[in-house]
């Protein structure tokens, strides 16, 4: 469960990107996160993984008030936590196989459950035939989805994307959806950002529209 | 168990990162070599210079000339007054014959001739000499010693120099005080050194850094390996500073090959033993771990990553 309760996040310099923002997220929810671009969509989002820290309210995911813990806690938090970044965050020194296991590196697996994990994951997002192959040269959809398939290799109850639709032909957009459904199905809380909603309405899902770091409509 | 394999698979990437790129790897070994050998060479003579004034080899020399035609007996009488003085004045003494005193004369180049001239003569000139290394700088009783040799009959003149001598403490004594300053120096350049070549590191590394930051690493997830790598190059270049050094001694040594056989084993320099080694390496490395510290921590405040 997320909750943000009148939440603010203020930049330096006086810009205000999150203004008395509330709204809570249920287990095992899928919601789409919706505005324009500079809305604060992923503000937001850093919030919820702890890589920023709220100006002012409160934020609790899964029962933790984010602003009551200390650094190790916040490592902690964000090794639960699965996030696809807007920039993708790839790292291009090193093949798909390796940009993936860095996840579970962190976590001290084994050298073989790294093996079966990381190449189960490359598969849930139909990337195994390009397993050895470098991060460029993949397609557009193809490095999303290896941001994807880092992001649950670890399989963490909480998936974050911010934007991972951005850049994608309608084609390609959708089936990043579908693998997104998918993971809601296996019961994992997943929360997308988009500017662009018309690719959302098709989905049923809750839609949570920021307008100018505020509720919207 | 999980955390020793953490350290070591965090061992082996490092040993693979340094030989990924070997060039650029021996470009920073040798920049960080060549410093540490000019602030180990800087240590080596400090150290040296430090044996000298503790072997005392800056107190006066006094010098006993004696009367011609002396023989055997008055020999060891002097000796036997100089051995009436305890330990903590006299260190040591020679005595040079004057057949020794001529040979001594021989070997210098452009005394030879008339040292030849002279020997051809059977008239040796020179007289029969005791020297005496003292073992205090104090004044007052390396003169009643001077005094009391004096008035022996077959000594003819007895010479101290005692300027002499305070030149050379303060000689000594300044050059201390430029090894040290230079030791400072070298330490403070080698640190900003380690920290800079480090620093450059981490930069070509700080999207693996920030990403594994954002995924959830822990600071010493982030920093074993990095540190590793540190202390990898950092041993690498000690080992070859501390081979560099000892050719510097050797060389040095050479040089003053001459001065040695003049006045003993004092002149010639002492190298790093493997525990001197050791400290020195062991210093360098935990600077290098510190500057990871550092620079791992300038990469997230640059970064913005919390
Ligand atoms: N590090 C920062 N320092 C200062 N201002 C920032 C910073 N990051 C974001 N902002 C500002 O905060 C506001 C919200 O930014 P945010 O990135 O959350 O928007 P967004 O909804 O994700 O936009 P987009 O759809 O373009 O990604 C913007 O006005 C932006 O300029
Ligand atoms: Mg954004």
């Amino acid at each position: 469960m997320i909750v943000f309760d009148q939440v603010y996040k203020k930049y330096p310099g006086n810009i205000t990107a999150v203004e008395n923002l509330s709204f809570s997220i249920e287990r095992g929810e899928l919601v789409f996160l919706a505005g324009h671009s500079g809305a604060g969509k992923s503000t937001i989002l850093k919030l919820i993984a702890g890589s920023l820290t709220a100006s002012d309210g409160m934020i609790m995911v899964n029962g933790i008030d984010l602003s009551k813990i200390n650094q190790n806690h916040r490592t902690f938090i964000r090794q639960h936590i699965g996030f696809i970044f807007q920039d993708h965050k790839i790292l291009f020194d090193r093949n798909v196989f390796a940009n993936v296991r860095l996840a579970l590196d962190i976590l001290g697996y084994s050298e073989k459950e790294v093996k079966t994990r990381v190449t189960k994951a490359i598969t849930s997002v139909g990337l195994e035939h390009k397993i050895n192959v470098m991060p460029q040269e993949l397609s557009g959809g193809e490095q999303q989805r290896l941001c994807i398939a880092r992001a649950v290799v670890h399989r963490p109850k909480i998936l974050i994307a911010d934007e991972p639709t951005a850049n994608l032909d309608r084609g390609n957009a959708l089936r990043i959806l579908e693998l997104f459904k998918m993971f809601h199905k296996a019961g994992v809380t997943i929360i997308i950002s988009a500017h662009d909603e018309n690719i959302l309405g098709d989905y049923g899902k809750r839609i949570i529209r920021i307008n100018q770091g505020q509720l919207g409509s | 168990m999980k955390t020793i394999s953490m350290h070591f698979r965090s061992f082996i990437l490092a040993i693979y990162d340094i030989f990924k790129n070997p060039f650029e790897q021996l470009l920073n070994i040798l920049t960080i070599a060549v410093i540490i050998t000019v602030l180990g060479s800087v240590l080596v003579i400090s150290k040296n210079i430090y044996n000298l004034q503790k072997n005392n080899m800056n107190f006066p020399q006094i010098v006993i000339y004696l009367k011609d035609n002396v023989g055997q007996n008055d020999i060891s009488a002097v000796e036997a007054a100089i051995n009436k003085f305890n330990s903590k004045v006299i260190k040591n003494y020679q005595f040079i014959s004057k057949a020794e005193g001529l040979n001594e004369l021989e070997k210098d180049k452009e005394l030879k001739q008339i040292a030849s001239d002279v020997a051809s003569s059977n008239n040796n000139p020179v007289p029969d000499v005791l020297i005496i290394n003292t073992n205090t700088p104090d004044s007052h009783s390396l003169q009643m010693l001077v005094n009391k040799i004096s008035k022996l009959n077959m000594v003819d003149d007895v010479q101290m120099d005692v300027n002499y001598a305070n030149k050379i403490t303060n000689l000594v004594g300044f050059i201390s005080k430029i090894l040290r300053l230079l030791q400072v120096t070298f330490s403070i350049i080698l640190i900003i050194v380690i920290y800079n070549v480090i620093r450059l590191q981490m930069l070509l590394r700080q999207d693996e850094i920030i990403v594994s930051r954002l995924i959830g690493a822990s600071d010493s997830f982030i920093m074993r390996p990095l540190a590793y790598y540190a202390i990898l190059q950092i041993t690498i270049a000690s080992a070859l500073a501390m081979y560099l050094v000892n050719l510097f001694v050797i060389y040095i040594n050479n040089m003053f090959i001459s001065l040695s056989s003049l006045f003993g084993d004092g002149f010639l320099l002492k190298q790093f033993s493997p525990i001197q080694m050791l400290q020195v390496t062991g210093t360098v490395v935990i600077f290098g771990i510190f500057a990871v510290f550092l620079a791992v921590r300038w990469v997230f405040r640059k970064s913005y990553v919390a």
